[in-house]
């Protein structure tokens, strides 16, 4: 508990770093209200000839735009760490490195959490807006809960994809690039054969998403099933963190 | 008790440091000496589970570093203060340590103001000198209040007083009992504070004994003796095992009789002395006596010829 308040501390100590985060808050928010107000020049049609449910998914697009906010921020944090070589004098300090991985994990777990939830909140607040500002009746609620809770499951899973991806590399472009990577696997994967699609895209961590968040269509490649979309969360995350701690605890700082 | 026994780090196929073992023994001041290459940050980092030796191990109070409950309170360690995140303040530093130990909320105070930072306790750390990060340096590796302090290059970039605000504080806590090992390459800054030294070259250990011994060792200490009769002594002498040299000056330069021997000798047959003084030779003379043929990183050698350096 005091290692993860002790990475708690580190991050909300520098300056920059809480304005990062208040900007990654502000940034998702106001990303998704202009999304909406643009969507005639991007789409070319008004926002009153879209779907009541299509409007609130368009404002929490900024969700989206958060979780890439976080997911630098986090390759940032600890690739410095690394890279800069400050880790060294934090493990001479707390030397064991699993407690440490573990510790950090926990820390931008809550961050994700947070900011997925407020981030997603705000925009299903604003994404209302818009369908009551074009006449239209709101979508059902079951419908629009699901969704706004498969979105937040988003900035989570790809944080703590994140996390990994440093201790991996141990350096911020590998942190980056790692879940990047795994976030346009889905284009990707559209270039593959379709045999090849069948069996990799319900493996994806974008399938599993929509599935929970409900936008993946019952009998689409992408629809797993709730507990089968757990499980691939799971199951990318374990290999993950499996890799980054075992990395993390043979090499040499 | 900081032990390490057989040692050894390789690099693929180069040997860092080979089969190294000593300890680190409390109350006195360890100087851990050694070209550059020679193996010491190594030995070092391994020490503090930074790098994972290929063989041997090392235990702290019979554990290994990283299993420890409370590792800060064992080994206080300043490795390289360039590595310190230079956004933080050195309070917000020091805090996260204490609150990583779980030390008390008042220990990053107390060791501020032991390392004479309380005036830039808010400042940011990478607006400061390297003296001034030394100094945070030190702080963190006092915050535990540990029983072993590990200080890696802590004179480089501190002003005349804080080098003998150094010396007095490691002479200070060898005093408490700790443990503290410093490596450094200045050795003139060791020889005034180390009661002990170990010393690395090509990672294989080459010395490891007080300063006394190093200095009885030493091929450079001798003891000089001026006499009535120089050849009666230099005779009486030889016959007792010294090694004698007879200088121009009709001096004698003993090696291998200490200087109340050699007095002792003289009063026995009866020669007046006039002089007995013991050289010991500074500790870049016997670094120099111990490496030779071990630096790794030597320059060739310039030949002079009539003040001009030739090709």
């Amino acid at each position: 508990m005091r290692m993860i308040h002790a990475e708690w501390q580190k991050i909300w100590s520098v300056r920059s770093s809480r304005i990062y985060l208040a900007a990654t808050l502000l940034a998702g928010i106001l990303a998704g209200v202009l999304f909406s107000l643009t969507i005639r020049v991007t789409q070319g049609r008004p926002l009153a000839e879209f779907e009541p449910m299509q409007i609130v998914s368009v404002n929490m697009l900024g969700v989206d735009v958060a979780s890439i906010f976080l997911l630098l921020f986090i390759a940032m944090q600890i690739g410095r760490e690394f890279q800069e070589k400050t880790i060294q004098s934090y493990l001479s300090a707390t030397p064991a490195r699993v407690r440490y991985f573990f510790a950090k994990t926990a820390v931008f777990f809550l961050i994700a959490l947070v900011t997925g939830v407020v981030v997603a909140l705000s925009t299903q607040l604003s994404g209302r807006f818009f369908v009551a500002s074009v006449h239209k009746q709101m979508p059902p609620s079951a419908e629009l809960w699901q969704f706004t809770a498969g979105v937040i499951v988003m900035p989570v899973f790809y944080a703590l994809l994140t996390v990994c991806a440093p201790f991996s590399a141990r350096n911020t472009a590998g942190g980056i690039a790692a879940p990047v990577f795994v976030l346009f696997l889905p284009e990707l994967a559209r270039f593959f054969p379709d045999m090849l699609q069948a069996t990799t895209i319900p493996a994806l961590p974008a399938s599993a998403i929509h599935t929970l968040s409900g936008t993946a269509e019952k009998g689409s490649l992408e629809y797993t099933g709730v507990m089968a979309a757990f499980l691939v969360l799971g199951s990318w995350l374990l290999l993950s963190g499996t890799t980054a701690i075992w990395k993390f605890r043979k090499l040499d700082i | 008790m900081i032990q390490l026994t057989s040692l050894t780090k390789k690099y693929g196929g180069k040997t860092a440091v080979n089969n190294v073992s000593f300890q680190i023994h409390p109350g006195v001041v360890t100087g851990f000496l050694g070209p550059n290459g020679a193996g010491k940050s190594t030995t070092i980092r391994m020490i503090l589970n930074l790098a994972v030796p290929t063989a041997g191990s090392v235990t702290v109070d019979g554990r290994a570093f990283q299993s420890l409950d409370r590792p800060l309170a064992k080994v206080g360690a300043m490795v390289d203060t360039n590595m310190i995140d230079s956004r933080l303040t050195p309070e917000q530093y020091l805090r996260i340590l204490a609150t990583a130990a779980g030390l008390d909320r008042g220990r990053p105070g107390d060791v501020l103001s032991r390392a004479g930072l309380q005036a830039v306790a808010g400042k940011r750390i990478g607006t400061f000198s390297l003296g001034m990060r030394q100094r945070v340096g030190l702080a963190a590796a006092l915050i535990g209040d540990p029983e072993t302090i590990i200080l890696d290059e802590p004179f480089n970039g501190l002003d005349v007083d804080g080098i003998h605000w150094l010396r007095d504080m490691l002479r200070d806590l060898a005093k408490q009992g700790r443990a503290v090992l410093v490596s450094s390459h200045l050795l003139s800054e060791v020889q005034a504070v180390a009661d002990r030294i170990i010393m690395l070259a090509q990672g294989e250990l080459i010395a490891d004994m007080s300063m006394e011994e190093l200095l009885e060792m030493s091929l450079s200490s001798y003891v000089q003796v001026q006499t009535d009769d120089a050849a009666k002594l230099y005779e009486i002498l030889k016959a007792e095992g010294a090694q004698v040299d007879v200088l121009q000056d009709e001096k004698l330069r003993v090696r291998k009789m200490s200087q109340k021997q050699i007095g002792e000798t003289a009063f026995r047959h009866g020669l007046g002395i006039y002089e007995l003084m013991t050289h010991h030779p500074s500790l870049e003379q016997l670094f120099a006596e111990l490496v030779e043929g071990k630096t790794e990183y030597r320059g060739s050698e310039l030949r002079t010829d009539k003040g001009r350096v030739a090709p």
